[in-house]
């Protein structure tokens, strides 16, 4: 079905784009929404991003649905990092990031340790721990690719890394996670 | 190489798996908000691309349209061609460089195995600007006639200095370089024939009838004027 929907997007069909854009505009908000606190901001990313993918459509050769989200994604997060790039949040790496963080309020008081507390305490974290959390934990990206992506050295990547899961870990901790740690 | 796994990463990667096809809890994001502010813009970014592509194919059927042509004219039996069939004052072009000319004559050798036209160089002249034109005229018209046909011309059109040069321009017949002695072993070679009308007869004309098995012998003398021959 998505490659329909794919097929009539590059004939610059505005319905197919409309049901591809409600077909992933939630799960890419909350994309953007890791790498960029602010809403309106994120909702910023989230616009350009579809309107590069939309210019770019004729390029993409659709295979698998995951595919086509992998794809989006990934603009998303380029989309994201050029932002906070533009709006002189990279780099943000300070020594005494960590020192006696905690998180802004008290995010969702009432649940448990669920997916939404995590995305929330991710969210959370400060810009330089999150984006490198989020490249690495979450998109996959190795500590090279991220040194390339953010003009940064693989080092600074891998101490930002440790601190950040460091600070979740505590926040984690507080609400009642318990985790041995292991390396595989 | 596999990356080490922490259990928070795992953890994690879970909890965002999990996550619902939703906005954030306390979110105000609303799709279609978002989509009214893109779609104008959306809208607006298409006819640029429309109009890039029209650029493009009218750039691809120039450029089909030129190499086309310059296949076409730069094609070697093509051009040969159509030099042989040009009759010679079309060849002529119309600005020709003024000061001191190199005349060429352009022969074209139809030679049914292969027409190919050459050029030697054949005299280099000073011709006033006025003459130009007609003096390359005569010439190439001069060129394509007989040798024959060259001597009655010359004989019967007066004499100018136009025609004298163009006449100069003539290839002048070659002779073959034969020494003396081939000549003589040439004519000692040739049969004999002995004209009567050389022949003088001396003795009465009762004389005239030979005896029986006796052959008349002439006294034989050659006209020459040459004394050792």
């Amino acid at each position: 079905m998505d490659q329909q929907l794919i097929e009539q997007c590059k004939r610059g069909n505005a319905f197919a784009q409309k049901r591809l854009f409600d077909q992933y505009a939630n799960r890419l908000f909350r994309v953007s929404l890791r790498y960029v606190r602010n809403e309106s901001d994120a909702e910023e990313v989230l616009m350009n991003g579809f309107m590069k993918a939309f210019q770019g459509i004729s390029d993409f050769t659709y295979r698998d649905d995951k595919g086509l989200e992998a794809w989006l994604r990934r603009i998303i997060v380029n989309e994201a990092l050029q932002h906070l790039r533009a709006n002189r949040s990279l780099p943000l790496f300070q020594p005494e990031e960590m020192a006696g963080i905690q998180p802004d309020s008290n995010p969702l008081p009432d649940m448990g340790l669920d997916a939404e507390r995590i995305y929330a305490l991710i969210r959370e974290l400060p810009t330089g721990y999150r984006t490198i959390f989020n490249l690495y934990v979450i998109e996959g990206y190795t500590h090279r690719e991220i040194a390339e992506r953010l003009a940064i050295s693989e080092n600074t990547s891998k101490s930002q890394l440790s601190k950040a899961r460091a600070l979740l870990q505590e926040w984690l901790t507080s609400y009642g996670y318990e985790a041995t740690r292991r390396t595989s | 190489m596999k990356r080490p796994d922490e259990p928070l990463d795992h953890l994690v990667r879970q909890a965002i798996n999990d996550l619902p096809d939703t906005p954030p809890p306390g979110s105000a994001f609303n799709a279609d908000q978002v989509w009214r502010q893109m779609h104008p813009r959306l809208q607006g970014a298409a006819p640029q691309r429309r109009s890039g592509t029209v650029w493009w194919l009218a750039a691809a059927c120039a450029s089909v349209l030129l190499i086309s042509w310059l296949y076409v004219e730069l094609t070697p039996a093509e051009k040969g061609a159509s030099v042989i069939n040009r009759p010679p004052a079309a060849s002529i072009p119309a600005n020709r460089p003024v000061g001191p000319l190199d005349l060429r004559q352009r022969t074209a050798v139809r030679d049914q195995s292969a027409q190919v036209v050459r050029e030697r160089p054949v005299r280099r002249v000073n011709v006033p600007e006025r003459n130009l034109v007609e003096q390359t005229k005569l010439t190439e018209a001069i060129t394509a006639m007989p040798a024959e046909t060259l001597r009655i011309v010359a004989e019967t059109i007066p004499s100018t200095p136009e025609v004298t040069k163009a006449l100069a321009t003539v290839p002048k017949r070659q002779f073959r370089v034969v020494h003396a002695n081939e000549l003589q072993a040439e004519d000692e070679k040739r049969p004999k024939l002995y004209q009567t009308g050389n022949v003088v007869r001396l003795g009465d004309e009762g004389e005239l009838q030979p005896d029986e098995g006796e052959i008349a012998k002439p006294i034989i003398l050659r006209l020459t004027n040459k004394p050792n021959q």
